[in-house]
């Protein structure tokens, strides 16, 4: 139970998202207010609480007569923790370090540093972005998408408690360079009678999308439940925008008396084009609409396309009087420890994403006749989550330092999850993600660096959306009628040149002249290139130059800060040529310090490294720095990446597929290329004996057994230097590269 | 819910009812079997194996293809051809399929229920509206879930050129998604080692060697017997004679210039050549047909991509024997509209539109359903995306009323609501 000091902050927080949502995302950290947690009355493992976790288990070990794994070696512990952690094997560097350390805290030294680092954004980036299904690929959330990402890793970053990070995403408003958290709303743009079904489902883990068409057929759920919850945030709007200058103008053409109709359409169209550029920043804000029942609705307690009120789906109602404050009122309820849901479902995720299985089986799907596997430690872990104040680094590391999660893995299949007596985890493949980016971790030195040239250029083209968007508030109707005229004239230009080039296209045809058909097509297809292009030369660009458009100060890998401005970039919001050059200076200046760094003198050694370190950065980085996710057909899918349009749509079957990308595709190329991280690390070792031990403790943490080492060294008069590429083509094939153990 | 109550007949209905009281009871869902064998009241008969399914992205003009309306003022430029089948008209961008019309179902009363490319693209695909909450299986993947596989070395289901908002699989599992080749020149991915052949059979016993302790320690662990297979058959196809489908540089010039050397073209090809080693479900997409402007200069260019594409496939399916248990199937998203608007183009138009069907026990040669004179409602023998789907459904024996559950334990059958045309396989 929360103290009521904590509800009283609570809703002291409330009314500071209600008066100045924007204001929260830009101030800056230190003066952010933060939220005071009350000091609990200490439990009585409060010294030692992860030992509590032990000693519950020990009941239910001996209550199933069964005995506890054997402690993890240093070995497996080691690989598993970065795995869960960071999501990503150690480099041999990690591994060694931690191996030769004699430190008697070693373990819970390393779980705090790997929850301190940045590898934990990137791993849990993943984890979230599956469960949010935050999808970069749809082209009209291009300007929203990464500043939803942001904000979710600096939530991350900056551990935010898990209720607080609930709760801006539900009451999130604004643009989100504002308030990356919109993104949430955003995501559901079209859908929000499916956006309820979603929240409910992530958060109370409950489902309730049968509810949406008719009473749910086994669980408590109505229909009637579902519009009373679908009215809390009904009336969210993610589709609007703050310039309202397209409308007015347009009026104003319209009352034109003295204006021929045709050119009113022809002003329309060129203003539609001018608002066009910006269209993709949407803002969220609240309206008063509810929602109204379908029109068959075939239940007594309404009639069909009643309007609806919100009204929680369980616990006391806290009724809503002003409708203005509902979404205030749903976040409250949502995230109050009065809701046992809430901290139940985030308990058992996190407890079940260390383990592999959850003390209830399944994360989202609780019904009434749903029960935990052990009681008494799902009541202990929800006590300390509640406790925490949502602290998920401090529960993950409560967990992490439990003798249970320290223990070998269950390798058997569990035949029942309800009745897994948590003897230790459970034998894991590993996510796509994690196999990806163990292989970055083989090959990049830096494997936490981020996709920097690509954040650039997006921050960039996003100062300049502002500056545009900006230009459009300030523009007043006779400017908006006098911009239309010019671009209404362009437009008629480039009609006419489009007519000449389809008649070319007609003419090529009749001679079968392919190749010119397509040239031509092209140049077809780039029409609307050139008009926005147009669009921004003749009205955005004369407006931001008056006003002067603000430099950009954005860091570059090597540490130093490049002076940029939205001018740097083409019409069509691409790379200029002086942008791109910027970049390759920063990022030759970030590969010298390396080398530099590595002590690399020879010159041709260098030169080979700089072409191999070029041509990976932009494609042997992280899965949370390449799209989110993942084009269709790339690594990450092909081993079961979540395309994003479900909740938890990532899988972790195994496919023909992969077992050719891994035997075939091109990647291995990179794992042993002579200037990869593995390469590099078996090259600097002396004897057949040590690369082979290098090459074990790069891939899989550990030294090679006697055996395994004795059937790799006899063929090594025959296989040369070729046996250590042999070598890492067999333990990447092998299955123990796949599992988490 | 209710559309299930009154659209079924009379055995269904009852077995619905049935199934409501005994969940309501807390009984549980009725049997497998017990379903199944309630449920198929409709006597499905297989009278095709294989399907390519071709999918005219963006949304075909129908005026300008398949529905021709000689004199209307909705036909602009476009004129009318005669066919090899009586009464049957195309438009005179289609002449190589017009000598091809004796095999065509053509329908011309299609319907469907959204014009927006991204939703009506996923219903025609999968029989259900697009969902934030869940994904629903294309028609490829719920035949291999029905039927499995014919071919057990090959994919059963395979997409080429689908780009990446195909619903693939949908809830099911991952063994039914479908392969997707993006271009069917370079055929199937990594399936060529790097190495020569006497390296890579060293290289990979090493691993099955450095592996054996691992396997042996967790031999209870099903997803780790699952590598060890996965494995397994990658080699078996690496190694495979069938494998030599993918490849259409084994076709001679004169073979691969017959399709024309579009990327449909080829695709199409490509599809004759897998179905041939009894590959169950392709699909090959042809686009973009989003004609807004222009649509009398592009609806043309991308006619002549579909026509010598298909006539190619028709011919040679027959010839090779596979039309008669081959249903080829042509479909798009929506039609578009009538009136031309002012950038000589046509908008979107859900109300009425076209498709075809040939082989696989469909009797050609003739149109089926009708639009009015104008091409602009649906007056005669209406063909919903549903029943669209279900036709196809029928032609592969699989059962319409079966009903599947997703993870989320929903009920999904394999055509929605859809009934077949049973008429189209009756002459």
């Amino acid at each position: 139970m929360r103290s009521s000091f904590t509800q009283s902050t609570f809703l002291a927080l409330a009314g500071l998202v209600l008066f100045s949502v924007s204001a929260i995302a830009g101030i800056p950290d230190e003066e952010q207010e933060r939220i005071q947690r009350p000091e609990l009355p200490k439990q009585e493992a409060a010294g030692d609480p992860s030992g509590r976790i032990d000693s519950i288990l020990a009941g239910a070990w001996k209550e199933a007569g069964v005995k506890p794994n054997p402690m993890a070696s240093d070995e497996v512990f080691v690989r598993r923790v970065y795995l869960d952690v960071v999501g990503r094997i150690p480099s041999y560097e990690e591994t060694s370090r931690f191996l030769q350390s004699k430190a008697p805290k070693k373990r819970a030294e390393l779980i705090d540093e790997l929850l301190a680092s940045e590898g934990y954004v990137n791993h849990f980036y993943n984890y979230w972005a599956d469960i949010l299904r935050i999808n970069t690929a749809a082209s009209a959330s291009q300007n929203v998408m990464p500043f939803y990402i942001e904000w979710v890793r600096e939530a991350l970053r900056e551990n935010k408690p898990y209720d607080e990070f609930v709760r801006e995403l539900l009451v999130a408003q604004g643009q989100a360079w504002e308030n990356g958290a919109v993104g949430y709303y955003i995501r559901d743009r079209g859908m929000p009678l499916d956006h309820m079904a979603n929240t409910v489902r992530i958060f109370l883990g409950t489902r309730l999308e049968c509810a949406q068409c008719h009473d749910h057929p086994f669980d408590d759920w109505t229909q009637m439940d579902f519009f009373n919850m679908a009215a809390f945030t009904y009336g969210v709007n993610p589709n609007g925008s703050n310039y309202g200058i397209l409308g007015d103008a347009r009026k104003a053409v319209q009352q034109n008396k003295e204006m021929p109709d045709q050119k009113k359409k022809d002003l329309a169209a060129a203003m539609t084009e001018v608002t066009r550029l910006v269209r993709n920043n949407y803002l969220v804000s609240h309206r008063n609409s509810l929602p109204k029942l379908p029109h068959d609705y075939k239940y007594d307690d309404a009639k069909p396309n009643q309007v609806i009120k919100p009204r929680t789906m369980f616990g006391e109602d806290p009724k809503v009087e002003d409708i203005e404050k509902r979404v205030e009122i749903y976040a409250d309820w949502m995230t109050s420890t009065e809701n046992p849901l809430f901290t139940t479902v985030i308990t058992n995720r996190l407890w079940k994403k260390l383990m592999g299985v959850g003390i209830y089986d399944s994360v989202d799907e609780f019904t009434a006749y749903s029960e935990p596997s052990n009681p008494e430690l799902m009541t202990f872990l929800e006590e300390q989550m509640e406790a925490s104040g949502y602290d998920m680094k401090a529960f993950l590391r409560l967990i992490l330092n439990s003798e249970v999660y320290q223990r070998e893995a269950t390798g058997d299949d569990i035949q029942s999850d309800e009745e897994y007596a948590f003897t230790g985890p459970v034998l894991r493949r590993m996510t796509a993600e994690q196999i990806w980016d163990s292989l970055v971790t083989l090959v990049n030195p830096t494997p936490e660096m981020e996709n920097w040239k690509r954040d650039q250029l997006f921050h960039l083209r996003m100062a300049e959306q502002e500056a545009m968007q900006d230009v459009l508030c300030e523009m007043e109707e006779k400017e908006m009628v006098r911009y239309a005229e010019v671009i209404a004239k362009k437009q008629k230009e480039l009609e006419k040149e489009e007519e000449t080039l389809r008649a070319q296209i007609a003419e090529a045809q009749k001679a079968k002249d392919t190749k010119r058909v397509s040239e031509l097509n092209r140049e077809v297809g780039r029409m609307r290139t050139r008009l926005r292009e147009e669009v921004v030369e003749l009205v955005f660009r004369p407006e931001m130059k008056e006003v002067g458009v603000e430099t950009v100060a954005m860091e570059a890998p090597s540490g130093t800060m490049m002076k940029m401005n939205p001018m740097m970039m083409d019409g069509n919001g691409s790379s200029s040529a002086e942008l791109r050059k910027l970049q390759a200076k920063a990022e030759s200046e970030m590969i010298a310090a390396e080398m530099k760094e590595m002590g690399m003198a020879d010159d041709k050694e260098k030169k080979q490294y700089a072409s191999f370190r070029k041509s990976s950065l932009n494609s042997m980085l992280r899965a949370a720095h390449i799209a989110s996710p993942a084009q269709p057909g790339h690594f990450l899918r092909e081993f079961g990446q979540s395309d994003r349009d479900t909740i938890e749509n990532a899988n972790s079957d195994a496919s023909v597929p992969q077992a050719l990308a891994m035997l075939n595709g091109s990647t291995f190329n990179q794992v042993v290329h002579p200037q990869s991280v593995l390469a590099r690390t078996v090259k600097e070792a002396k004897t057949p004996e040590q690369k082979i031990d290098r090459i074990y403790l790069s891939v899989l943490a550990r030294k090679p057994t006697k055996k395994e080492k004795d059937v790799l060294l006899s063929h090594v008069e025959k296989r040369g230097s070729n046996l250590y590429v042999d070598a890492t083509f067999a333990l990447l094939n092998g299955q123990e590269f796949w599992f988490v153990q | 819910m209710k559309n299930t109550l009154t659209k079924s007949d009379e055995p269904t209905r009852r077995a619905f009812l049935a199934q409501t009281a005994s969940t309501a009871l807390g009984v549980g869902l009725a049997s497998p079997a017990l379903a199944l064998e309630k449920y198929s009241t409709l006597k499905s008969v297989q009278s095709a194996k294989r399907v390519i399914y071709l999918y005219m992205n963006g949304g075909m003009s129908h005026l300008d293809t398949f529905d021709v309306k000689p004199g209307s003022e909705s036909m602009g430029p476009t004129k009318a051809i005669k066919t090899n089948a009586d009464g049957v008209q195309i438009s005179e961008y289609l002449p190589k399929l017009a000598r091809q019309a004796n095999h065509m179902a053509i329908i011309n009363s299609m319907l469907s229920a959204s014009g927006a490319h991204q939703q009506a693209n996923y219903l025609m695909h999968t029989s259900y509206a697009q969902r934030g909450t869940i994904k629903h299986p294309a028609m490829g993947a719920w035949l291999l879930k029905m039927q499995d596989r014919l071919n057990p070395t090959l994919p059963g289901n395979v997409v080429i050129g689908g780009g990446s908002r195909h619903p693939a699989g949908g809830f099911f599992e991952g063994k039914y998604q479908p392969l997707s080749i993006s271009n069917p020149e370079a055929g199937l991915q990594n399936v060529k080692s790097r190495f020569k052949e006497e390296e890579f059979n060293f290289r990979f016993g090493l691993s099955q060697e450095l592996a054996s302790d691992f396997r042996s320690r967790y031999d209870g662990a099903k997803d780790v017997r699952s590598y060890t297979e996965m494995y397994d058959d990658a080699v078996k196809l690496m190694k495979s004679a069938d494998l030599a489908a993918f490849e259409l540089t084994q076709e001679d010039a004169k073979t691969r210039d017959l399709y024309g050397r579009s990327r449909f073209g080829q695709g199409c090809l490509l599809a004759r050549r897998l179905v041939e080693k009894n590959v169950r479900f392709v699909e090959v997409t042809l686009g973009s047909w989003d004609t807004h402007t222009s649509n009398f200069v592009r609806t043309p260019q991308l006619c002549q991509d579909l026509d010598q594409g298909l006539s190619a496939l028709l011919t040679d399916l027959e010839q090779r024997g596979l039309l008669e248990d081959t249903l080829v199937v042509l479909t798009t998203e929506f039609g578009r509209t009538p009136k031309i608007n002012q950038n000589v183009g046509r908008d979107h138009y859900p109300q009425a539109f076209s498709g075809l069907m040939a082989g696989g026990g469909i009797v050609g040669g003739r149109r089926y359903g009708k639009s009015d004179e104008l091409g602009a409602n649906v007056v005669e023998k209406a063909v919903s995306v549903f029943d669209f789907n279900a036709t196809i459904a029928y032609a592969l024996g699989l059962p319409l009323d079966k009903i599947l559950y997703s993870p989320t334990k929903r009920p999904f059958t394999v055509a929605g609501k859809g009934n077949p045309v049973v008429d189209l396989f009756q002459a």
